[in-house]
């Protein structure tokens, strides 16, 4: 016998899907490459020195390195004091850049940070912060820009001229050197504490990526970030801060674990799915219900609210029956069977042709009483004739 | 290529080292190293497994069986290769095949060969068919499998099931009482001339033929001393035989409906069988055509045990087609069928006046020259619908079902009036009360 094997051997199914397999191939390389030149967010953080996002800081870091000045990196306290360490140890003069975009940082830690660096510059710091610095009686509130700063003595700020930005802090406080002011308060204040310079930068948005183009904000950030040769970029992270994270108390076995689980529901998925041998088709003969025209008929009668037409189809079908019970024969008529009908069941004449010939249902109540009278009557026939057949049997056999 | 459960239960245990390994090496790089191994053993395993293309297939099945019996269905499977040869194997018949098991387990050692039976209980006529024989060759390890469908061609011929033949006995012996088997030998309708033969005591003494006695010679009175007894000849009669019965089974559109579970054309068929089986032991021949617009199936000329195997066979794979039947060809294919008087049975449903106008338009061609029986299914959800007045639905229910009974009833009437006879009723009872239809014409002699 010859046999024809159906399944595909590896080469041929490596063969035929070769197309596919390349269309993915390209649109993978297309997605990689795509990725590689618009770059990717790792971080949505706001001031994040690595961070291509609207409010990361790349461009204002990348720009800074490009004009020489070391920028160092710090998520951490001792990162900081480290970083200061080796400027100090390089004679280098620096600058201690916070950029607390989430606001982990308190009033005391802050403080904590006057006179390491030869300039401190605060990004937005909340007013209770400022407090704990030399800024007594801090209150802050929001305007928008642009603000014109260029009678400001701070060097950065009077080459800027004007700073924008949609959502500038405006503090309200004392301080030596207030600048980019309004009425009352200030988005730039500068004060000299424990020998070294503190500048409260309020227009955060100058330091963003999506900002920075905005009037004079570049000049400001690059004038505040790169007075000195080094820059310390602190944004602190949660476990610097004594914060304890969801990722912190999980096990490191945790991730691996749900790729095992993962893996392995794969796998089940792939042996429960793979279908042992095609499925059969079979065709099947076109089978119809016969009662479906008698269906179709019913309904047609109710919705046309074809009463009389229905109860004629039931008295005839009556009239049939009595006519076979009361072996009437062919050529009975209708008047016959009434009258045989109702001497035998001993009923009105009158009455049972109404019923069975003349009555008209007016609604469907009606009808319904008709025919239930009607199915009544037939089996008053029935009966009778079977009584009469069971009392006729003995005299036919005397007789 | 398929994997087992043991191959997604190796992958789960890479739980253990993740967890227990943890501190010591990198719970990531353990799972990557667990995944490697995993598909490493599989790759193994796939390597090591006999292969499924390889095998040797031959089949040997019953070439029919009749509906509701069994059959079994042999694989041999033969293993040419060197390694051993374990995993699954599935027959995969048509799902009214009612194949039974699905899948099996296959084990078959180098060089041998296996049989592999499925067993099939078809619940639906026709010629079933195997699509393709599929083999899953597990490796040793019992983690992954290699698997190819091979096509190994394999039909069963699902006959007709002749439920109707527990009728055939009460009806045979019913024909025997006919038949000059018993002690009935008047003449009358129906019978004919059958033999002469010697008088023994209980014949009836009408059918003494006195002018063979006196052919045969003799002294009457017996034992007077001039010669030997005069001996009494009478006459044996015999039912008339060698008669045609022609049926057609109509198997157009309205045959494909259904009626208590069973279709009209599968109705028809047992009705014809047994009147078949019926006709042929009481010597009359049998023609069967099934027909719509064309001939679908035919049998002629056969007598005895070949009459019924080639109308089982015949009948298995015919199914209704959707269309209207053409009457007018009918006439034609009867002519061509026999020329001599027959009896015609037609078995076809008489509905309404509408559906059957092309069938009463030809009746009069037939009845002219044959006896015409029509054999017509009817509902017994018709009736019961007639008793129900329970609420308004089932009002107009009962009034559109005491309108078709009234439709068929006319159509038999006209039929009637055309020279035909119309025998109706149930699907279970139509083969019997056909039969009886035969039984009285036989009797009557109107054959």
């Amino acid at each position: 016998m010859t046999t024809t094997v159906l399944t595909p051997t590896v080469g041929r199914a490596v063969r035929r899907s070769l197309f596919w397999v390349g269309a993915a191939g390209v649109a993978i390389a297309v997605a990689l490459g795509l990725t590689a030149l618009n770059g990717v967010a790792t971080s949505t953080d706001r001031w994040d020195a690595r961070s291509a996002t609207p409010t990361g800081s790349l461009a204002l870091a990348t720009v800074l390195e490009n004009e020489g000045i070391a920028v160092e990196l710090a998520a951490t306290r001792a990162e900081v004091d480290a970083a200061i360490d080796a400027a100090r140890r390089a004679g280098d003069a620096v600058t201690l850049l916070v950029a607390d975009g989430r606001g982990l940082l308190d009033g005391e830690r802050i403080a904590a940070l006057t006179g390491l660096a030869d300039r401190l510059v605060l990004a937005e710091p909340a007013p209770e912060t400022l407090d704990a610095l030399d800024f007594p009686f801090s209150t802050s509130r929001l305007t928008a820009g642009p603000i014109d700063v260029g009678s400001c003595t701070l060097a950065a700020a009077e080459r800027a001229e004007t700073i924008d930005g949609d959502a500038i802090v405006i503090y309200e406080t004392e301080a030596d050197e207030r600048c980019a002011s309004d009425d009352s308060g200030a988005a730039l204040l500068s004060q000299t504490i424990d020998g070294a310079e503190v500048t409260v930068l309020g227009v955060g948005e100058a330091l963003e990526n999506g900002a920075i183009d905005r009037a004079g904000n570049a000049a400001l950030a690059l004038g505040l970030a790169g007075e000195h040769p080094r820059l310390v970029w602190y944004s602190p992270s949660p476990a610097d801060v004594g914060l304890v994270t969801l990722a912190d108390v999980t096990p490191g076995w945790v991730n691996p674990l749900a790729w095992t689980a993962a893996a392995a529901l794969l796998a089940a998925a792939f042996w429960r799915g793979r279908r042992l041998g095609p499925v059969v088709i079979e065709n099947l003969p076109v089978v119809v219900k016969t009662t479906e025209t008698m269906e179709g008929r019913a309904r047609l009668y109710a919705r046309g609210g074809a009463r009389l037409r229905a109860l004629d189809a039931l008295r005839v079908g009556t009239l049939r029956r009595l006519s076979a019970t009361l072996a009437l024969g062919k050529a009975a008529g209708v008047d016959d069977i009434v009258a045989a009908a109702a001497s035998t069941a001993g009923r009105d004449l009158r009455a049972t042709r109404e019923l069975l010939v003349d009555a008209e249902p007016a609604n469907d109540t009606e009808l319904m009483r008709l025919s239930e009278s009607l199915i009544t009557l037939e089996q008053a026939v029935a009966r009778r004739v079977a009584l009469d057949d069971d009392s006729d049997t003995p005299e036919r056999m005397t007789g | 290529m398929a994997v087992t459960g043991w191959f997604v239960l190796l992958v789960a245990l890479g739980a253990v080292p993740v967890i227990a390994l943890d501190g010591a090496v990198e719970a990531g790089s353990v799972f990557v190293a667990w995944m490697v191994v995993c598909a490493l053993l599989a790759l193994l395993d796939l390597a090591l497994a006999a292969s499924p293309r390889a095998v040797g297939l031959a089949r040997s099945t019953a070439d029919r069986v009749r509906l509701t019996e069994s059959a079994a269905a042999t694989l041999y499977v033969t293993n040419p290769g060197r390694r051993k040869l374990r995993g699954i194997i599935r027959d995969a018949w048509e799902p009214s095949a009612g194949a039974r098991p699905a899948r099996q387990t296959l084990d078959v050692p180098a060089g041998e060969r296996r049989a592999v039976t499925t067993t099939l209980t078809p619940w639906r006529r026709g010629e079933r068919r195997s699509a393709a024989v599929t083999i899953r060759a597990l490796g040793p390890l019992r983690l992954a499998g290699r698997q190819a469908s091979i096509l190994v061609p394999g039909t069963i011929t699902v006959l007709p099931e002749f439920a109707s033949r527990k009728h055939l006995p009460s009806r045979l012996a019913r024909l025997r009482e006919l038949d000059g088997r018993t002690s009935v030998m008047v003449r009358g309708q129906g019978t004919e001339f059958d033999s002469l033969r010697e008088y023994v005591r209980g014949d009836d003494v009408r059918s003494i033929d006195w002018r063979a006695t006196a052919r045969r010679g003799g002294e009457p009175g017996g034992a007077g001393a001039a010669g030997p007894a005069q001996t009494l000849m009478v006459r044996t009669w015999r039912p008339e035989r060698d008669r045609r019965v022609i049926v057609i089974v109509d198997s157009g559109r309205t045959a494909a409906a259904r009626i208590a579970n069973e279709t009209r054309l599968d109705t028809a068929f047992e009705s014809t069988l047994l009147l078949s089986a019926l006709a042929d032991r009481a010597g009359d021949r049998v023609d069967v055509a099934i027909f719509d617009r064309r001939v679908r199936g035919r049998v002629q000329d056969s007598r005895g045990a070949d009459l019924l195997a080639k109308l089982t066979e015949t009948m298995a794979p015919i199914d209704p087609e959707l269309l209207e039947t053409d009457w007018s060809g009918v006439p034609a294919l009867v002519r061509s069928m026999t020329a001599q008087r027959s009896l015609v049975v037609i078995a076809t449903p008489l509905e309404s006046p509408g559906s059957t106008r092309s069938l009463l338009a030809m009746l009069p061609q037939l009845t002219r020259t044959h006896l015409v029986l029509i054999a017509a299914v009817t509902d017994p959800e018709l009736i019961a619908a007639t008793r129900d007045r329970g609420d308004r639905p089932a009002v107009y229910r009962a009034a559109a079902a005491e309108r078709a009974l009234l439709d068929a009833e006319r159509v038999a009437a006209a039929v009637t009036r055309l020279g035909g006879d119309v025998v109706s009723a149930a699907p279970l009872d139509l083969p019997p009360a056909v039969s009886d239809c035969y039984l009285a014409y036989k009797a009557a002699g109107r054959l």
